[in-house]
């Protein structure tokens, strides 16, 4: 059963009583985590070498915060980091520390190979299905470099609607995710990615479809 | 006859096809002459050559030896680029299915030899409408094929072998999907419309109920052709015409 507002429990044999829930992103973590006063967190958590992972400091209006970063650097020896640095050090700590990337990658890739197959297949089949249209433009005298234009031309057609539609699909995805406790971050960078993904994609299954049509004898025009 | 009035020379063809290690003799040493302004017809048995000869005489083909003459040049041995722009202004097909292009409407398939021929859309469609007002479907033109009757889908695949003013004109089995009176009215339709002095028709057909439109009937058999005749017409449309 979830914990609500007023709820008691006890860590560590010490009694504790909810005043508040947090309301944050999910994270790739499963441990939940207490906010609570330093005093009472010290009672709470068993005895450690080092009990205190961070403290946040919060800057007088007109701070420059790397100044200020600087300066607790300077005073007590210990790291100091802006909001973004340690966002960015965060990033890396999974980055580099967890086998989130490797997991993620692999999702990637098989999705890009799924897709390509699927296109590339799909688009393939199309091209079969109007092999003979493609011969009966041939033996009325288009070039191959007309045909190809003409596929080229279909696959960047089907490969904008697609990437549009998912495009605005995810968008739609995230804006009404954005009350929620998702985290949803879109930025602009993933657009270029699985634009060229998908560029990539619509080029391959393009080509397969390619070298049918060029190697296509026009003469099957007159075959039953 | 001499070469200047014919549209086709033929001499001595031979073509080969390798299918899986055996080799079939389709043409077989073929000569035919055909003038220009005739209209040809090519019958025989299935798989006796008829389609291999026609895919030759249209540019499509190229034979293994012998030399054939379409219009006065040598196809097999002209450039590919030449080949492509040969075809593309001086041959109209007719197709035994159609093959007209599912998604486009009447007016658009039959501007596809313009639009290849670089001619504008604009230009193209005008004068596609007026082409298929020529062929009687001039209430037609934003049908698409799927919406006509197979005969008239024939008379706009004739619209589009006509419009570009091709010298020559290949039809392969053109009444062969349709019924008898269809079928005359398709052929009708090609011996007025298509049909004119510097124009030939060449007509691949198993439909003996069309040999009376032709001036001549080759009978191949075996890769060859084993004679040409021309053609008496009975008074009795009941009949099939005789050979002479």
């Amino acid at each position: 059963m979830p914990l609500k507002v007023g709820d008691s429990l006890e860590l560590n044999d010490h009694r504790a009583i909810i005043v508040g829930i947090a309301k944050v992103t999910r994270t790739f973590q499963s441990q939940p985590v207490v906010y609570t006063t330093y005093s009472r967190a010290k009672s709470y958590a068993p005895r450690e070498r080092k009990l205190l992972s961070f403290v946040l400091v919060k800057a007088k209006q007109g701070q420059n915060p790397a100044e200020l970063t600087r300066r607790i650097r300077a005073n007590t020896g210990l790291a100091a980091y802006t909001q973004a640095e340690f966002m960015t050090l965060t990033y890396e700590y999974f980055m580099h520390n967890t086998g989130i990337p490797i997991n993620f990658g692999i999702s990637v890739l098989l999705g890009f190979i799924v897709g390509a197959a699927i296109a590339g297949q799909t688009f393939y089949n199309f091209t079969l299905e109007n092999l003979r249209q493609f011969g009966v433009l041939k033996a009325m005298g288009t070039s191959n470099w007309t045909l190809l234009r003409m596929i080229l031309l279909q696959a960047v057609l089907v490969g904008s609607t697609g990437y549009g539609l998912g495009v605005g699909l995810t968008a739609l995805f995230g804006y009404l995710m954005r009350y929620s406790i998702l985290a949803f971050k879109f930025p602009w960078q993933l657009l270029l990615f699985s634009g060229a993904g998908v560029s990539l994609i619509c080029v391959f299954a393009a080509l397969i479809s390619i070298f049918k049509v060029i190697r296509l004898e026009p003469a099957i025009v007159f075959k039953g | 006859m001499t070469n200047s009035n014919l549209a086709v020379r033929c001499q001595n063809v031979l073509k080969v096809y390798d299918t899986g290690g055996q080799k079939v003799t389709a043409l077989n040493g073929v000569n035919l002459d055909i003038a220009m302004g005739e209209l040809m017809m090519l019958v025989g048995p299935s798989g006796c050559g008829k389609t291999t000869l026609i895919s030759v005489i249209a540019g499509i083909l190229d034979q293994d030896s012998g030399c054939c003459e379409v219009l006065g040049e040598d196809l097999l041995n002209m450039s590919n680029q030449k080949n492509l722009a040969f075809r593309a202004q001086n041959i109209g097909f007719v197709f035994q299915a159609f093959n007209l292009l599912p998604s486009l409407n009447a007016a658009e398939n039959v501007s596809v030899p313009l639009l290849i021929n670089g001619i504008k859309r604009a230009e193209a469609e005008r004068k596609a409408i007026a082409v298929l007002e020529q062929v009687g479907l001039g209430n037609r033109v934003n049908a698409l094929p799927s919406e006509l009757s197979g005969g008239q889908q024939q008379r706009v695949a004739i619209a589009r072998a006509l419009i570009h003013g091709p010298r020559l004109i290949v039809c392969d089995e053109p009444t062969s999907s349709l019924d008898h009176e269809t079928g005359r009215n398709v052929m009708s339709l090609l011996k007025e419309v298509a049909l004119h002095q510097d124009r030939t028709l060449v007509i691949v057909t198993h439909d003996a109920r069309i040999f009376k439109f032709a001036d001549r009937i080759a009978k191949m058999d075996d890769g060859h052709i084993v004679e040409v005749n021309k053609i008496a017409v009975s008074q009795n449309q009941n009949h099939n015409p005789e050979l002479i």
